[in-house]
């Protein structure tokens, strides 16, 4: 009986949490580069339930889960965002795997989103000013005049090569931490490699891979799981209160 | 729960600022020289409620823990400098720099701005003048009783006085360029001043150097693309919406676990 009443509360805690995670993926629906959060919930491991009758074997009555937790496997979906034209020569796109490089105080960070300015000592940085990377480490563009980006990488200006951007991917992006500000950060031990499988678009930015029709598809359901969470604690209230106030009046 | 709330309230907040960027476009559509801005958002701090490798046992960790994200913020609102349509004008004072560059303007206070907007006009003086009646840097004056002004495409300014055959030289229309012009600081009127995120400006002769030409007669509209705005204005709006619903959702979660004791 009791018993019942604290499962019931472990999924109403999730699920407060789970509509945590929605509000912010739906407040970041125009964040570029901006990866949901995905959430999700299980039972956690099972006990299991036995009856004992005094001078009989034990009898396995079956199989119970006391709590939910969340899903650890999976909370961040890298899936690609759809790409939008901007139009603006400062706005790069990564159509495929791979994050962009950025160097910041304290050490190297990852992103997906490409609107990059051009800082007055004339680094392609972001827009918080931490340089973005190239193969040889900051990028300069020349003064004046237009830099093109090819889809491999190479950045162009006046017809020179003047860099390529570093473009990098994780075996388990999973692992990467968000830092906010549009950067993951990779914590110790995991170690980027060079990507192959990308397109780097100019004049265009990757949206959010959140869609608003999920987003409150997903919304609806966490507030109904809350609700059916909630009905549980009352059901065995009210389960309990006959116990304690009904029972013994039949007595 | 709480948390929920404030979430989508940056959301909305983030909305409201993209909509007033969005008005203030839409309000410059028809402004000389003016170019729009956009917002850029970012994605603001979490919380980390179980740490990534986290250990469970001696041998295993949690491979992914969880980090609630707290909502948005807005990076940076930066002016886009693309060129904006040309549109002729026959007015002789009219200029437009086709390419990179900002025509300097000396303010009253002896600062220099720069713009893109070349309707200039005729002080009493002489002088050429925005419409505001702040002179152009290095100054430009007609003598009075001038037949014609010709400006060539490199910035000289010739006059022709009456009687005389020869055109006359009476100055030349220096432009200035920035590394990066989306850190200049917009003070109104059409008018920029440097900062230390723009660089020290580039001061040059039009057509070299990369520096745009001039051409007369002609005025540069905004590059606000009206279409563009529009759809930026509805996916705004929806998305305001759709971060109230979740205030509402978060909300109504509250409203059910005040039901929970009866």
């Amino acid at each position: 009986m009791i018993r019942g009443i604290y499962t019931a509360l472990s999924g109403l805690n999730l699920h407060e949490i789970k509509q945590s995670i929605l509000a912010n993926n739906i407040a970041n629906i125009d964040t570029p580069g901006f990866k949901k959060d995905v959430f999700a919930v299980e039972g956690q491991d099972e006990v299991a339930l036995f009856r004992f009758v005094s001078g009989q074997t034990p009898a396995f009555v079956g199989e119970l889960p006391l709590s939910v937790q969340p899903q650890w496997n999976f909370t961040t979906d890298f899936s690609q965002g759809r790409l939008e034209a901007t139009g603006n020569p400062f706005d790069l796109a990564i159509n495929g795997e791979g994050f962009f490089v950025v160097a910041t105080p304290d050490g190297p960070a990852y992103t997906r989103a490409g609107n990059c300015t051009r800082s007055a000592d004339g680094r392609l940085v972001t827009l918080e000013g931490y340089p973005i990377q190239g193969e040889a480490g900051d990028i300069v563009l020349p003064e004046g005049g237009e830099f093109v980006v090819d889809e491999e990488g190479n950045i162009r200006a006046g017809g020179e090569v003047v860099g390529r951007l570093r473009i990098v991917r994780f075996t388990n992006p999973q692992l990467l931490e968000k830092l906010g500000g549009n950067l993951f950060r990779a914590p110790e031990g995991v170690t980027p490699e060079e990507a192959t499988g990308y397109t780097i678009h100019q004049g265009f930015l990757e949206k959010a891979n959140m869609d608003i029709v999920e987003a409150m598809v997903r919304m609806i359901e966490a507030l109904r799981e809350y609700e059916l969470a909630q009905r549980a604690v009352v059901a065995q209230d009210e389960t309990l209160g006959k116990a304690v106030n009904e029972i013994p009046r039949l007595g | 729960m709480i948390r929920a709330l404030w979430t989508a309230a940056t959301g909305m907040q983030a909305k409201q600022l993209d909509l007033d960027v969005i008005a203030n476009n839409l309000a410059n559509v028809n402004t000389t020289g003016f170019k729009k801005s956009r917002v850029d958002f970012q994605d603001l701090m979490y919380q980390v409620i179980r740490f990534k490798g986290t250990p469970t046992s001696p041998e295993t960790q949690v491979p992914s823990g969880i980090e609630v994200g707290l909502g948005v913020r807005p990076a940076a609102i930066q002016k886009i400098f693309s060129q904006g349509d040309i549109y002729e004008t026959g007015n002789p004072l009219d200029l437009v720099i086709e390419g990179d560059g900002f025509f300097q303007i000396l303010l009253p206070d002896g600062t220099v701005a720069y713009t893109r907007d070349g309707a200039f006009k005729l002080d009493a003086q002489g002088r050429m003048v925005t419409s505001d009646g702040f002179p152009l840097e290095p100054p430009i004056t007609i003598p009075q009783g001038a037949e014609s002004i010709t400006i060539a495409q490199d910035g000289t300014v010739t006059v022709k006085m009456p009687g005389e055959t020869e055109p006359q030289e009476v100055g030349v229309i220096e432009l200035a360029r920035f590394i990066n012009p989306a850190g200049l600081l917009s003070i109104g009127r059409n008018l920029y001043v440097a900062t230390a995120a723009s660089g020290e400006p580039q001061v040059g002769t039009p057509g070299l150097e990369g520096f745009g030409t001039l051409a007369q007669g002609f005025l540069e509209t905004s590059n606000v693309q009206i279409v563009e705005e529009m759809v930026r204005m509805i996916s705004a709006q929806r998305a305001y919406e759709i971060n109230a619903k979740a205030i509402t959702t978060a909300d109504e979660m509250m409203s059910i676990t005040n039901n929970m004791k009866r």
